[in-house]
């Protein structure tokens, strides 16, 4: 018995080694092989470089491999047919048939554990080849040295689409990845239509009350007192949504942000004020305005009262209670199915309101560029990675005849490297191109491999939603809503988008100190004088010292 | 002997037994309004319609987990890791606890080994070290990332030392008269005297191990690595919108899921919820008997 045991106990201890043992052991061949590829590469193109002129598009001969680390996007993931997965798939054949450039995962995670993961590896001095990051990190990794110089991959390398591509959002993109005059990495291109936020009301509500679809705020002021006052839905109706941050730059539903906007407030951005300075748009006259007005109406009980409590503030939107609230232009895909599948009645229809006092629509827009494409120190084909990315714009905007053989179905995720880059007006080019077809002025012929099935989609469902939720909200999102957004408006840019060096410290307080006093002043705890005591608060806090950095910055 | 109780006396117990019903109440309200989710149509949740019975039963979320072999992939790597780390912790716990609840004097250096202990026990390095500490074992992407980081609970090996020091030295005294070393004490005499406070330590391993998810979305460098509860973390996270672009849409519809996220906890639960009533009968026991040092 004590023998069996002791021989057990050694048995344990000499697993427990053997099995670490092995892990390292494969950490360790792991490495060595990428070295040796890596270093493979570099012979290779040490041979090369001197006869071939510089090609966007050129296929290597030797196979080149980066490592990354992936971005899973799961429900990409799903759209991939039987057999193929995120590393091997038709994105990545096609890399590689059209350029020989490989991609090997060195670690792959989703939503935050990506982030997490990304953080690890730039604090533990261990990222892979290649990688896309927020600017946050590309700040942190330029302080660090760790970073390739893109600057003449760029200029030899970048495709003319490219090109036209940042042109198209007048190169902030460039601008922000530009670090003493040093290329560092090559920005994404998102479509501005993210931050354009529309008024979406239940056009059956209007209806049944014989009411105007509203133009101004007060307009909306009334509309929601009718809703609420008849009781349009007859479950007792709330009034507008708002959202606990009040604003966002991009992408946020149920805010309260063209309101704002409609009295020339844009509490996120950077701004000029009369006399030419600088100023942050968060504590400005205009600010204290929109603020008076939303008191106003949050105390006549025409915004949701529990608005700055909600965890999801779209909950009235589905639950068919409210009947206002404002958000970008794909409310198709998410939440309005919902709220049709709970009311069958439901009739959500965009409108680009409300507008100012001239009659304008304003509108605060986001950074073009969310995201960059970063290349480690020393890696040796630099240029890959800027190769990589001309491919992929040209095969998802069919610039690339061949792209057509690829399957739009599949999620564009499943890209090796992927963050948008696209025309900040993608949105409204599609939308046009389909628009076009519809009203005849143009022929089906004319819609490439992505639009086509958003009309066929579109042909089938615009009269029954409810045949396939799934098909109509991207065919709605497209051609009902994005025609809104060819209508005149006024879009303000913030005139700087990056990150100072005390906004490192001090700019996550300073919000949350903004969020805050808006919120108090709204709900009617604090009266409207107090923003005066907030604009004082936030420049002693750090808003000053900021603003004359972000002075220079703009001066530089 | 019959003893007529006084109005105040009955209505003080009226009123705690209220309070306690309150906040049995509270604690057990959130799983089961999981549970109600779980049965109900997807966007009657949205609506937040549901609040006590599932709104248009129906089985559709736990028909999709039943596919899903990603789940199931994650729910074996929690039961390797379940299995692993326990036995891995039992053993040293055991091994550990007996030598250091001798006293100083026969144990020279006891001492300090247990003020290591206390040490690493209150004081952690952060989250770098640690991570770096772990990819340089070589042990990234591995199930043993999740299991020997742990193996050591120091909280339980003193729950253990304290159990073990207050069993009565006879005991051992008469195994050293009849001829047994120290091995033979341990598995003969100590082991089968401290069950209670053993199965709690298990216990508590088992569902520290079932429960941990972090680390998984650390170290896992794929996702088919994670253990269940890294699984479901990322699916239940808020979805922050202004981080997606609007190529990302589709991902929203899906994520937004909140009934098959609901009944996707609900499985995460029931092996704990299963395994509990069996060792919880030596629980209270085993943990105030070594909480007392003689």
């Amino acid at each position: 018995m004590n023998m069996r045991l002791r021989n057990t106990a050694v048995m344990l201890t000499v697993c427990l080694a053997l099995a670490s043992g092995c892990a390292s052991n494969d950490g360790g061949s792991n490495n060595g092989t990428n070295t040796a590829n890596s270093s493979n590469a570099g012979n290779t193109n040490k041979q090369e470089t001197p006869s071939e002129p510089a090609d966007p598009f050129g296929k290597y001969a030797e196979p080149v491999t980066i490592t990354i680390g992936k971005w899973i996007d799961p429900a990409a993931e799903k759209t991939l047919p039987a057999g193929d997965t995120v590393e091997n798939n038709q994105y990545t054949r096609f890399t590689e048939e059209k350029l020989n450039i490989k991609f090997d995962h060195v670690w792959q995670a989703q939503g935050d554990a990506y982030k997490q993961k990304l953080k690890l590896a730039i604090a533990s001095n261990d990222i892979p080849d290649a990688m896309v990051v927020e600017y946050s990190d590309l700040v942190k990794l330029v302080e660090a040295g760790q970073l390739q110089d893109m600057t003449d991959v760029y200029k030899n390398y970048a495709s003319p689409q490219i090109k036209e591509i940042y042109d198209s959002a007048d190169g902030i993109g460039l601008e922000q990845a530009t670090f003493d005059g040093k290329l560092m990495a090559i920005p994404n291109s998102q479509t501005l239509a993210d931050s354009i936020y529309l008024m979406w009301i239940r056009q059956d509500w209007l209806d049944k009350l014989g009411l105007q679809p509203p133009k101004t705020v007060d307009d909306i002021a009334a509309v929601a007192k009718a809703f609420i006052d008849k009781d349009a839905s007859g479950k007792g109706t709330a009034g507008l949504t708002g959202s606990k941050p009040l604003f966002e730059m991009n992408n946020s539903m149920g805010g309260l942000d063209p309101i704002f906007a409609a009295f020339h407030s844009y509490p996120l951005n950077w701004l000029k004020d009369s006399s030419g300075n600088i100023v942050f748009g968060g504590i400005t006259q205009e600010t204290k305005e929109a603020l008076g007005k939303l008191r106003d109406m949050y105390a006549q009980g025409l915004i949701d009262k529990e608005f700055a409590l909600r965890s999801d503030n779209l909950e009235l939107v589905k639950a068919g209670t409210s009947g206002i609230f404002f958000a970008p232009w794909w409310m198709g895909y998410y939440p309005l199915p919902d709220s049709m599948k709970n009311d069958p009645a439901a009739n959500w229809k965009p409108y680009l309101v409300p507008l100012d006092s001239e009659g304008k629509f304003n509108t605060h827009v986001q950074s073009p560029t969310s995201a960059f494409f970063v290349m480690k120190k020393g890696y040796k084909h630099p240029e890959a990675l800027m190769k990589y990315i001309n491919l992929q714009v040209a095969a998802e905007t069919y610039a690339d005849q061949e792209a057509v053989k690829l399957d739009p179905g599949v999620g564009l995720q499943n890209w090796p490297m992927r963050s948008a880059t696209t025309y900040a007006d993608n949105v409204e080019r599609n939308s046009k191109a389909i628009n076009d077809v519809i009203s005849g002025a143009a022929d089906v012929s004319t819609l490439n491999s992505s639009q086509k099935p958003l009309y066929e989609d579109w042909l089938r469902t615009k009269d029954n939603p409810e045949i396939d939720f799934g098909k109509w909200g991207p065919a709605f999102s497209y051609i009902v809503s994005g025609q809104e957004l060819f209508k005149p408006m006024n879009k303000v840019f913030s005139l700087y988008y990056g990150q100072t060096k005390t906004m490192e410290t001090k700019w996550a307080n300073l919000l949350k100190m903004q969020n805050e006093a808006y919120t108090k002043i709204i709900m009617g705890s604090s009266d409207l004088d107090s923003f005066d005591d907030f604009v004082k608060n936030f420049k002693a806090q750090g808003g000053n010292e900021i603003t004359k950095e972000v002075t220079e910055a703009l001066n530089e | 002997m019959v003893r007529t109780r006084s109005f105040g006396s009955i209505s003080a117990d009226v009123c705690i037994y209220f309070l306690l019903g309150l906040v049995t109440l509270s604690t057990l309200y959130p799983l089961w309004y999981t549970v109600a989710v779980s049965f109900s149509d997807s966007s009657a949740v949205a609506g937040g319609f549901v609040t006590w019975w599932p709104v248009d039963f129906n089985l559709a979320a736990y028909h999709e987990i039943v596919s899903d072999h990603k789940f199931y992939k994650a729910f074996l790597v929690s039961i390797e890791r379940v299995l692993l780390g326990t036995t891995i912790s039992f053993v040293i716990t055991l091994l550990m606890a007996y030598p250091l609840s001798k006293e100083n004097s026969l144990f020279p250096g006891r001492n300090i080994i247990m003020w290591f202990l206390v040490v690493i026990m209150l004081f952690n390095s952060g989250l770098i070290p640690w991570y770096m500490t772990i990819k340089s074992y070589g042990m990234l992407d591995s199930i043993w990332a999740l299991v020997l980081p742990y193996a050591v609970p120091v909280f339980n090996i003193i729950l253990v030392i304290n159990y073990f020091r207050g069993l009565p030295k006879e005991l051992e005294e008469a195994g050293l008269v009849d001829g047994a070393g120290p091995w033979y004490l341990l598995l003969n005499i100590y082991l089968p005297l401290s069950v209670p406070v053993m199965a709690t330590v298990t216990l508590f391993s088992i569902v520290f191990h079932w429960n941990a998810f972090f680390d998984g979305l650390i170290l896992m460098n794929r996702p088919e690595h994670y253990p269940l509860q890294s699984y479901v973390q990322q699916l239940v996270v808020n979805i922050n919108t202004t981080d997606i672009s609007s190529e990302g849409l589709k991902s929203l519809s899906l994520l937004s899921n909140k009934t098959l996220n609901a009944a996707k906890i609900v499985v995460t639960m029931l092996p704990v919820l299963v395994i509990y009533p069996f060792l919880q009968r030596y629980f209270v026991h085993g943990i105030t008997l070594g909480a007392v040092k003689e």
